[in-house]
């Protein structure tokens, strides 16, 4: 209760609580799902007569894994169809938690799991088998992801829309597809979904091009700390596309994409300390983003001119203020 | 509205000092606004920690404000306190954030590098504070504090707590942006500790209202 008291602009802050299996990838706009810690099916805390508590998913969330092992293969000798016990161990033995890493071990939990319906062992094997990468492992990872979907697992949908872009000797891409996938994806309270729906409304793919919704998608991925999604919002945000513009408040958005270190939004800051708009003109961070953006591998002709004379003094800050980005 | 509370935090606390503590504690978080108190406990205590932890957290719940335990995610909810304060962005903070969220608080401290700061943010801190004393009694220096804080609260949406050393700073760090400012010795080195929290409310406040 008082914890609601201390922090009372928390409720808006934290509603970030969706899977977050974002992987901080700038270049690749679509990239599938990473494997993450299965969710209980049913909330942790058990309500007074409600079901028993789950104490094998309670102690591996904690990082107890060797209490975890032991309660989850106590519950699969216990009752030969406890999938989600069987989840668990899965996921043990696929991160070598206290037990040796076995992916082939981790592949049969998971697969007897998924055989029971799991929807979190049903995704969890489809990553598996969509790493080793073999083309008929594909189809089943896919056939795999549809069955979690059905039951509303949000990596699910979003791997479908990844793998409905990539098409296949039997399909082509089809973006239209895919965007119902995204949207699924979001609505189930993916913000990788989020932000792919988002670009797709923008560029007009698969769906019929709206700015405004396109914006409102990719603020949400933004907020949800999708990184690329930053970039893209922050973008729209500054030139006025699909939302009333905000320079000031863009610049504010790639100053923390830049921190997170995507070399876009370090690039297109520079840019703005250069002119001056939505940051005041300051020549010693146009050389600072520059200089992190080009060590990312971005080339700028026009910043590698801007910052051709600097005074003695101001590479001296340059280099005191590269120093802090890196340490503190 | 901008606004800036003060997080406490006590000088390192064995059984022995908890009855001369105990009212002078209470009388401070009825003199200033205190969103938060931090319980230290001494080097050597740490057998007795559920105790002072316990009796703190008394105090505090009587006055409405939240007690966090240092680096102890598990004695939280056994001395009934409300949250946990950790150092980095580590496991330590990963698995306080598995087992007190979303009940209890879980901040992290002693964050060495921007990238720890940030993933201590990403993680779900409720918190990060910059500049506090660390274990081996090494303060940074203020202006490294009031560059971090400033940093932070201009990009990031969690809260930041600044560490001041003196009301002086613990105003400019309010000016700063920062949302609550922690003060240790300042308070109970004070004359009259329970004036210094009254003068720090004073002094943070208005500088935290001249920024809106």
């Amino acid at each position: 209760m008082r914890r609601r008291w201390l922090f009372p602009a928390l409720a808006a802050a934290l509603p970030l609580a969706g899977p977050a299996f974002a992987e901080d990838d700038f270049s690749a706009p679509f990239t599938l799902s990473h494997p993450r810690p299965v969710e209980p099916d049913a909330p942790l805390p058990p309500t007074p007569g409600g079901p028993a508590p789950d104490i094998a998913f309670g102690a591996f969330q904690r990082g107890y894994y060797l209490t975890a092992f032991r309660e989850a293969t106590k519950r699969v000798a216990d009752n030969p169809k406890d999938a989600p016990a069987m989840t668990l161990l899965g996921e043990i033995y696929r991160d070598g938690l206290v037990v040796r890493q076995d992916l082939v071990e981790a592949a049969r939990w998971y697969r007897l799991a998924a055989g029971l319906g799991d929807k979190n062992a049903q995704f969890q094997l489809g990553v598996m088998l969509l790493e080793d990468g073999e083309a008929k492992d594909k189809v089943v990872a896919r056939g795999l992801f549809e069955k979690a979907a059905a039951q509303g697992h949000a990596g699910a949908l979003y791997n479908l829309g990844v793998l409905a872009i990539q098409g296949d000797d039997s399909a082509k891409p089809d973006f239209a597809k895919a965007a119902d996938y995204f949207k699924r994806a979001a609505d189930a309270g993916d913000d990788n979904g989020a932000y792919s729906y988002g670009v797709l409304l923008r560029d007009g793919k698969g769906v019929p091009l709206d700015t405004a919704l396109a914006a409102a998608w990719l603020k949400r991925a933004a907020d949800g700390g999708i990184i690329a999604g930053q970039v893209e919002y922050a973008i729209m945000l500054f030139n006025g596309i699909g939302v009333e513009r905000d320079e000031t408040g863009a610049a504010k958005i790639f100053k923390l994409a830049a921190a997170r270190k995507n070399p876009i939004a370090q690039n297109r800051l520079a840019h703005l300390y250069l002119i001056g708009r939505g940051v005041p003109q300051d020549i010693v961070q146009v050389a600072l983003w520059h200089s992190f953006a080009k060590a990312a591998g971005i080339e700028d002709a026009e910043l590698d001119a801007a910052i051709a004379h600097l005074t003695p003094d101001q590479a001296k800050q340059v280099r005191e203020l590269e120093r802090k980005q890196m340490e503190f | 509205m901008t606004v800036c509370r003060l997080y406490l935090i006590t000088p390192p606390l064995g059984l022995a000092d908890l009855d001369a503590f105990a009212p002078r504690f209470a009388a401070v978080l009825a003199a200033g606004d205190v969103a938060s108190a931090l319980a230290r406990v001494a080097p050597g205590s740490a057998g007795d920690s559920k105790r002072i932890v316990a009796r703190l957290a008394e105090i505090a719940a009587a006055a409405d404000v939240a007690l966090l335990v240092e680096n102890d995610a598990r004695l939280a909810p056994r001395a009934g306190a409300d949250g946990a304060h950790v150092a980095g962005a580590g496991a330590e903070l990963t698995q306080a954030l598995a087992s007190l969220h979303p009940e209890r608080i879980v901040g992290a401290g002693e964050l060495r590098l921007r990238d720890d700061a940030m993933s201590a943010g990403e993680a779900g801190a409720d918190y990060v504070m910059f500049g506090e004393p660390r274990p081996d009694g090494y303060t940074p220096p203020f202006e490294d504090t009031l560059a971090r804080v400033d940093w932070w609260a201009e990009i990031f949406q969690t809260p930041c707590v600044g560490f001041a050393g003196t009301l002086e700073q613990a105003a400019t760090l309010a000016s700063a942006g920062a949302d609550f400012v922690a003060l240790g010795d300042a308070i109970w080195r004070a004359p009259s500790p329970e004036a210094a929290a009254a003068e720090a409310t004073r002094r943070i406040g208005a500088a935290a209202s001249a920024r809106a």
